[in-house]
Formats: C-alpha cells, structure tokens, sequence
C-alpha cells in the first residue's frame, strides 16, 4: 500500500492550515469533518505503516525516512529524519486514536461555542505537532514538535482568553514549559559538543559504545552524559509536570474538557516519558541520572496523590492524579524498564482519556460547575457516564484484569527488581518502590474518594441544578464507551509472564523490544509477591475512601477534618507552593523588570535617547538660529569673521600633490614639481631626518640628502610663503635599504 | 612720505570704524563708524594713487565722497523714520524678530 | 606746501603727518565712544578735518578740499541736524544683545586690520609702498587734473552718480515723510490716477499741473 512516512504529521497540519485559512467560512459540519478526518486519515497510515510495513524492518531500526537537509553550516548537519520503529509506533497509534475520539467528542461537547473552527485548527495544528515530537529522529526535529505542542498547549488553555485566569493559565503552562526547555536545549548542547551529532540513532551508538567524550569527567566529576541526560530530564520535568515544574498542570483545568483530555493526559505530558524512553542507551550509562529520574518521579507521585486528597474540583483532582501517574512512568523509565515505562503510558491515555471526558460529561451536566462538594448520586441520572468512570476508575486504581493493574505492577516489581544501580546507589531502588507503593495506596484513595463523592450517595446540588441533570448526547457517549473499552482491555496485551507461566503472552514487551532492548528480567517470586500487594493496596485505598466518604461526606471524614484543620488546609491549598515560587522566584523578577522598565525604558530610552537628542538639537538650533534674528550688526560681525577664514586660507601656498622621490641606495633625490609662480616668492624647507629641523631649504622644491644608515624615513617638505607667513606641508615616507 | 604709514594710518581708521559698527547701541554712532570706514578706504586710495603717481585713485575717492553723501543722507531718513515710530535709536530694541 | 615725493622724508614732514594722525585717531576714537552723540559728530568732525589735511600732505588738493566742503561741510551738518531732532543721552553705550558674535567680529576684524599693519611694515620696502617712484607733476591732485581726468575718462561714472544723488534725494524725502504727509501723498497720487482715467482724450495730453494746484491747496488747507 501506498504510504509516506511524512503524511502522518503532515495531514492533521494540512487540516489546520485549511481550518485556519477557511474554518470562519465553512459551516460547522464541514469543519468538524476536515478535522477529524485529518486525524483519522493520520491514524490510517500511522496503523498501515505499524502493522504491515514495520515487522520487517522492525530488527533493523525501523521505517527512516530523510525528508531534507534542514542546516548544514560548519561541524553541524541537521536533517528532517522522521523514523517509525515500535516505540514510536505504538506512540503514533496512541495519538491518532486517542485524537480521533476526542475529535468525535469535541463535536458535541463545543457545539455551542463560538470559536468553533479555531478550536479545531487548534487540535489538529497539536496532534501535528506531536507526531512530529514522536517520529523525529533528530533532537532538533524532536525539540520542532516539543516546542509546537508547548505552542499549542497555551492556544488551547487560554482558548477562551476573554477570561484573564484562562490567559494566565496558558501564560504560566507556557512559560514552565520553557524553563524546560531551556534545560533540553543545553542537554543538546553539550551531546553536540561530546558526539558532534544529534541524530538520535547516532548518539545512542555513541552512548552504547560506552567510550568517548560522552564518559569522560566533565564537570563536578560527573561524566558528560550525566549532564546531558539531567538538562534533557530536566526538559522533561517542564513538558511532563514533574517536581519543580508541574505547577502549570492543575492550571491548565481552565482550558476546556477535550483538552485537558487530550493534551494534559494522554499525549503532550507523555511527551517527557517517550524522550527518555528514546535515549535510553543514554541514561544506560549514567546511573546516577536514572536514579534522580527515578526518585524525582516518586516524590512527584506520592506527592501529587497527597494535594489530590483534598481538592474539591473534578478536574484538579484528575490534574493531580495525572502528575502522580506521571510520576509512576518516570520511575518505570528511571529504572531501565523502559517497557514498563510506555505501558504505562499506553494504559494511563485510555483510562486517564476516559476520566476526563467522563469529567466534562459531569460538569456538563451540572450546568458547568465542577465543584464536588454539591454533587453526588449522578449514579442514577448519568448511566453511561457512570459506567465508564466505574471502569477507568478501576483501572486507576490497580483492580486486576483492568488495564491499570498490569502496567502499574509491572513499574512497582521492576522498582523493586531492577539491576541498573550498583553499590552506591543501592538504596535508590528500595526508596522509589516504597515510595511508589505508598503513592499506589494514594492514587486508590482519592480516586476513589471522587467516585464516591460525585456518583453515590445523594445529591447535594440545588434543585435548580438538579433539574437540569441529563445524559451527553450520543456523539459525546461514544468515544467514552471506546476509551472504558481500552482501559478495561487494554491490559490484556501486557500480561506479566510471571503470572501464568507464560512469558510470550507479554505482547507489548515484546513489541517494544527492538526499540527498548528486552524485558526486564526480574526473580518470579518478587513478580508474583508484588502482584499480591498491589491488590492489597488497591483494595485498601478502595476501602479507606469508602469509610471516610462512600455515599458522601461520612463522619470519619468530618472528624479528621476538624482534627486537623490546618493540615487540611495546607494540602487542599496544594502545599502553598505555587506561592512559594511567587515568593521565591516572581517577585524578584518582576522587581528586576520593574527596576530595568524604569532605568532603561524611561531614563535611558525617553529622557536620555530621545529627549536628549531634541535637547541637543535644540541647542544647536538655538545657536544657529541667533544668527538670523535680523541683527545687522551680529551679520557683520560674522561677515568679518568669515573674511578673516578665507582670507586666511587663501594665503596658504600652493602644494604639490606629491613628492617624488627617487632613491639610489643612500641618497635621495626629492622632486616637487615646477615650484612657485612668478608673483609669488616661496621658500622650501626639507626635513629628511625627522627631527624637526629643515634641513635643506631653497626657492625650488627640489633637494637631495644622504641618509647614514637603512630605515624608514619621513621626508617632510614644508612651503613657507614669508611675505604673508603661512605654510603648508607634505610627507612622504621612504625606506632605505 | 613713506606710502606704508599712510596705510597702516588706513587700517587703524578702518579698525576703530568697525569697532564703532559692531559694538555700539546708538545707530546715529553706527552711521558715524560706517562714515569712518569710509575715509580709511579714501585715505587708502589715495596714498596709492601718490605712489603710483596716477590720478584715478583721486577720481575714485571723489566718487566715493559722492556715494558717502548719498548713504548718509537716505540712512539718515530712515533713523528719523525708526525714531517716529519707535520713538528710540536703540538697536537693542530695533528688532521685531525674537532674540 | 606741495611735498614733493621723495625718497627721503623730511623730519618736517614726519612731524606733521605724526600729528595729523594723532589727530585723526584720537578722533576717531572718540567718536566711537562718546555717550552723548553730540560729542561724537564734533569728534567726527574733527576727524575729517585732521584726515583734510593729510589728504594735503598726499598731494590730494582737490580732495582735501572737498572733504572739508562735502564732509565736514554738508554731511556732517546733516548728522547735527539729526541728532538735534533725536536728541537722547544713552545710559548704555555698547549694545548688549549678541554681544559674544559681534565682540568675536571685532576681534577678527581687529586682528586682520593689525596683521595687515605688521604685513604692511614688514613689506614696506616694496615699490609699491615706497612712495613716487619718480618726481610728481606739480599739477598732481590740482582740481584741473583731476577735472580732467573726471571729464574725460569717467564721465559715465559721473553722470551715475548724479542720477545716484538725485535717487537718493527723492529717496530720503520719501523715506522721512510723517505719516500724514504720506498719507496725503497717496491720496493725491490716487486721485491723479483717477482723474487721469476718466479723462477724455484731450486732457490725457495736458501736462498734470493743472490738477496739481487744487489737490495742493487742498492739502494745504487741512495742516
């Protein structure tokens, strides 16, 4: 079958140059149409190229496809390289179908906006983007897609800007993400310094042959590819919400739903996840970065799934659980199980998707309100909805079968299992999986705790509100049947062999083996000890949730509260950290811009640059001008004056323009021209030994001189004019061998 | 008669003319430098005219006494036409331009 | 008292032309700085009095004499006049506006009138600056000569300057007139035009005096 590579990102942009160009114009069917085509199309030859071009070539690297020569200048040479192997692959497939549904939803669920066919020259511009993210195979490629879905995702935030706290959401995600950026580009760097390429399958045979620039000591002892590896996390950090950089994320809510469902949970904040997973040859070697990625992704989990136990907003509380799971996939790379890692990833977009479709489903029908604390019992007015978030709930939670079970054990046993720290970072392996477990208990708790609060129980709203509680059309129902389809199934394709024996049922790892190396091996005993307890832990947290809140706020809940009021607080206020960065890092800044607005704006730019230069020319002007205030005498005064230049000037004796010098060995011969007009009695001075004194002179411009020894000379003839007593002079240097 | 000390006599003449020209307020002084100046060039004509023994120089001071007259008399018409309506000679305040 | 043009100076002569040219820059000096304005045109007066004589000492008889009658005589009786009519002692003598460009002028002009007296001393060896070469004719500077000279070989220049006298006569009168002179100078001048468009044929021929005397006594009538 006829396939480019290029078409996959190429379509969904097509769609949105045509959206952006013509979307005001179109009708609304039309738009929704190009759109999802655009995606779907992609998804298409993304599935083509996946299941019938890639298995032969899978061995060898994969579909590489070199589209053109972007810059060749000095050492650098930059191609557009798009490469299609199986991590890529199964990221692609993700995007375009996990895209196309929210497409389909979006149809519904922004059918009343105004911006329609902005909205969706938006997401198709994003999915474009991403792909390109995905498929490039040069960092600079990779950072193209990386910088144009940080582009989108401010669009989308701030989608509906009217509202200031939309705008400075997409502001604040936007300017995180380039903290993290920043970081990804001095990891580019210093690999360019140290390989002199940036192709990625060049680096990573760099990286595999263990030698080179990349191990050698760079700084604080550290070998370059740790450096290069922290900066390139570092970016990762900014566009997958971890510690410090995830404050953008809960933010990011104000945009709409599809959004949120789309970027902010199944592809852009993946985006880190899949890089690492990429270089993975890369972190190989450096231990010591695995090991940060690792702990920065647990802290990040347990600490994201603490602030979600106290918010009071669907959307937040799916913020925060998505920087937790973000956190879990970290870790799974963080380890070497970069298998894990992607599974993970594959899970978390079908339930995660399904959570927050299902929340704009919620908020839809509470006219809009997300606020949890005034639902309750939509069990029974919202069926499907209900059913689908029963689903992905589970499968957040870890219940066996469901999706979410398989991909998180196989983090938390490869935690506890791997072999990639030696000695001195023993103890990491232990820390994170504990760590992760305890992040596990947490993820169940408050998952749970929204389940209950928003679907059990008896409602809590208004009768105004309630009245108007109703079922999503069909077109907003259907993707979330796929998308609970997915998490309740999806699992399947990743059984661990551990637990049946039977280690090729383990699909997805095997797929993903020629891109990430083989599955890790861990010790049976640890897999099968590991599935207990994360069983254990999920019906735990299941349990705990619904002591403190099934049916709604229970008395357990009440107590604590009033037990420990500020530490309530202090975790529904998210740790106070955001105000935190306000205070540590803002507000110098904004004293810093204040300051320079003030010195380099007003006083150098307005008073100094451009007032100064009127002022300047006002004096000047002032000067010139009282010469014409009509004041004869001033005009005779300057009459006199002028007189006197010129005349001074035209006493002044004529000069040869040069003077010839003929040189034979130590004598030379200075020939000036015809001499002085008969009217005129001049006198020439020769000064041949630059001492200031004539050392010739005459009435004809011509002399001669012996010089004592070799050099360079300046020959100076000066013409004196003694009637009026002005003279002029001319120089000539001379060499003398 | 040595000719050069006439004509250094001519250009001290000329210089204390222009002196009075440039630097004094009362414009009746002003004509009276201008009248100087005048006879410094006369003077200077005809110590010339003496040392090259030709006559022309002479006529040429004639003339210029002519011209001098001539001057004198229109300029000073137009003092007495500046004293009526301003009703001063000082130069200082002779301007209608700003300063 | 005709000096012959010699090369060698008398102490006689030296001594008159040393006082005449005292005389003639000391006035000059003072006409320049006087206050009261009748000082100065008596210092000016003076001047060209002094400068008569050393027009004499030159062989410019004729020129001497006509200084005394033209300039001392006629100009600067006009000049008295004038200052009779304006007579205001100034408080200032020196204008101060633009000080700093004049008093600049000054000094450029004086250092270029005192350059040219060092230049003139230090070249005063050449011909041109030695005196007559040769003996001067005895009529040299004698009004005949000079008549002759004038008659002969200038007369365009002469009759110019006579058209230049009378312009400037017509020219001072009208500059001079008060304001009612000028206004009734106007209206006589309109008038004229009027009439002389309405006129018939005949009229236009006749010389415009008879129209004169009744506006002129009409004028008259109204002073």
């Amino acid at each position: 079958m006829l396939f480019n590579l290029w078409l996959i990102p190429f379509l969904p942009f097509l769609g949105a140059a045509t959206l952006i160009l013509f979307g005001q114009a179109m009708r609304r069917d039309w738009v929704h149409l190009v759109a999802t085509l655009a995606i779907g199309a992609s998804f298409l030859v993304a599935a083509d190229a996946f299941f019938f071009n890639l298995p032969a070539v899978a061995e060898a690297g994969g579909l590489r496809d070199v589209l053109w020569t972007w810059m060749a200048s000095g050492d650098l040479t930059v191609e557009v390289v798009l490469r299609l192997d199986v991590l890529s692959g199964v990221m692609c497939l993700v995007i375009t179908f996990i895209g196309a549904l929210i497409h389909i939803y979006s149809a519904g669920y922004m059918s009343h906006d105004a911006d329609y066919a902005r909205f969706f020259a938006y997401l198709n511009l994003f999915c474009g983007s991403m792909l390109v993210l995905v498929l490039g195979d040069s960092l600079p490629v990779m950072f193209v897609g990386w910088e144009g879905v940080g582009l989108c995702s401010y669009l989308l935030i701030g989608f509906w800007y009217s509202e200031t706290a939309n705008a400075d959401a997409g502001k604040k995600a936007f300017i995180t993400n380039r903290v993290g950026d920043f970081g990804f580009l001095l990891g580019m760097f210093l690999l360019f310094y140290a390989t002199g390429t940036l192709d990625i399958p060049e680096l990573l045979a760099h990286a595999r042959s263990g030698a080179g620039a990349l191990v050698e000591p760079f700084w604080l002892g550290m070998p370059l590819a740790f450096w290069a590896a922290l900066f390139l996390f570092i970016g990762a950090a900014g566009k997958s919400a971890q510690i410090p950089l995830y404050v953008w994320l809960p933010d990011a809510m104000a945009g709409p739903t599809p959004v949120s469902a789309l970027i902010h949970a199944a592809t852009m904040v993946t985006a880190g996840v899949y890089m690492v997973a990429r270089m993975g040859a890369l972190y190989a070697i450096t231990p010591a970065a695995m090991a940060i990625v690792a702990l920065v992704g647990a802290a990040t989990a347990l600490f994201a799934a603490i602030i979600g136990f106290a918010q009071n907003d669907f959307k937040k509380v799916l913020a925060y659980s998505t920087v937790s799971q973000l956190g879990f996939m970290f870790v799974g790379v963080g380890v070497g199980a970069y298998g894990a890692g992607i599974f993970h990833l594959f899970t978390h977009a079908f339930f995660k998707a399904g959570l927050f479709l299902c929340a704009g489903s919620v908020m839809h029908a509470m006219s809009g309100s997300g606020d949890i604390t005034k639902m309750g019992g939509l069990r029974r007015k919202l069926p499907w909805t209900h059913g689908v978030f029963w689903v992905c709930w589970l499968a957040i939670c870890g219940v066996p079968i469901f999706s979410g079970f398989f991909s998180k054990d196989a983090i938390v046993a490869s935690a506890f299992g791997t072999h990639a720290f030696s000695e001195g970072l023993a103890w990491v392996a232990p820390t994170v999986g504990v760590l992760l477990l305890l992040a596990a208990l947490g993820t169940a708790f408050y998952m749970s705790r929204l389940y209950f609060l928003v679907f059990t129980g008896e409602s809590r709203a208004d009768e105004h509100t309630k009245a108007h509680i109703h079922e999503s059309p069909i077109e907003m129902v259907a993707p979330l049947v796929v998308l609970a389809v997915g998490a309740a199934l999806g699992g399947l394709l990743g059984i661990p062999g551990a637990l049946f024996n039977h280690p090729e049922w383990n699909l997805f790892f095997h797929w993903l083996e020629p891109a990430v190396g083989p599955e890790m091996h861990l010790d049976h005993t640890l897999e099968l000890a590991m599935i207990v307890i994360s069983i254990v832990i999920a019906g735990g947290g299941i349990l705990l949730a619904y002591v403190f809140y099934g049916g709604g706020y229970r008395t357990p809940a009440h107590n604590f509260a009033r037990s420990f009021p500020r530490f309530v607080a202090l975790v529904r206020d998210k740790f106070r950290v955001d105000e935190l960065y306000g205070f540590l890092i803002i507000r110098p800044i904004r004293y810093l811009a204040q300051g320079l607005f003030f010195l380099v704006d007003r006083i150098l730019i307005d008073r100094i640059l451009v007032h100064g230069v009127a002022l300047v020319v006002d004096v000047f002007a002032r000067m010139a001008r009282t010469l014409q205030v009509g004041d004869v005498q001033r005009h005779l005064a300057v009459f006199g004056i002028g007189l006197l230049v010129l005349f001074y000037l035209a006493i002044k004796p004529p000069v040869p323009d040069d003077l010839n010098v003929t040189v034979e060995g130590v004598h030379v011969q200075v020939d000036a021209g015809e001499g002085s007009p008969i009217s005129r009695q001049l006198i020439y001075e020769f000064d041949f030994d630059e001492d200031g004194l004539p050392d010739k002179h005459g009435n004809t411009p011509q002399a001669s001189f012996s010089y004592e020894g070799r050099g360079t000379y300046r020959i100076k003839m000066t013409v004196l004019d003694p009637r009026w007593g002005s003279s002029r002079s001319l120089e000539k240097t001379v060499s003398i061998q | 008669m040595p000719t050069h000390l006439y004509i250094m006599l001519s250009l001290v003449l000329f210089l204390i003319g222009a002196g009075g020209v440039l630097l004094r307020r009362n414009a009746l002084i002003v004509l009276m430098g201008i009248e100087l100046m005048l006879n410094a060039g006369n003077l200077a004509f005809l110590a010339f005219a003496r040392s090259l023994g030709d006559e022309k120089g002479q006529v040429f001071a004639f003339f210029v006494i002519a011209l001098a007259a001539a001057e004198a008399a229109v300029g000073l018409a137009i003092l007495v036409g500046l004293f009526r309506t301003r009703q001063t000679v000082n130069l200082d305040e002779a301007s209608l331009m700003r300063r | 008292m005709l000096f012959l043009g010699v090369e060698n100076a008398s102490l006689l002569e030296l001594v008159v032309f040393a006082i005449l040219a005292l005389a003639t820059v000391s006035g000059a000096f003072l006409t320049v700085t006087r206050r009261n304005p009748v000082s100065a045109v008596m210092s000016l007066v003076g001047t060209f009095f002094a400068l008569a004589g050393i027009y004499a000492t030159l062989s410019a008889h004729f020129l001497a004499v006509l200084q005394v009658l033209v300039y001392a005589g006629a100009i600067m009786v006009l000049f008295v006049f004038v200052v009779m009519i304006l007579n205001r002692e100034e408080i200032e003598p020196v204008a101060w506006r633009g000080i700093l460009t004049r008093a600049l002028g000054a000094g450029a002009i004086g250092y270029g009138a005192l350059w040219s007296v060092r230049l003139v001393h230090q070249t005063k060896d050449a011909p041109l600056l030695k005196g007559p070469a040769a003996a001067l004719p005895e009529t040299f500077g004698t009004v005949a000569s000079n008549g002759l000279v004038l008659f002969r070989d200038f007369v365009y220049p002469f009759e110019a300057i006579s058209l230049l006298l009378l312009v400037a006569i017509v020219g001072g009168v009208i500059v001079s007139r008060s304001h009612t002179q000028e206004e009734a100078a106007v209206e006589v001048a309109n008038r004229r035009r009027a009439m002389r468009a309405t006129a018939g044929p005949e009229r236009r021929l006749l010389p415009a005096s008879e129209e004169e005397a009744a506006p002129a006594a009409h004028a008259a009538s109204h002073h």
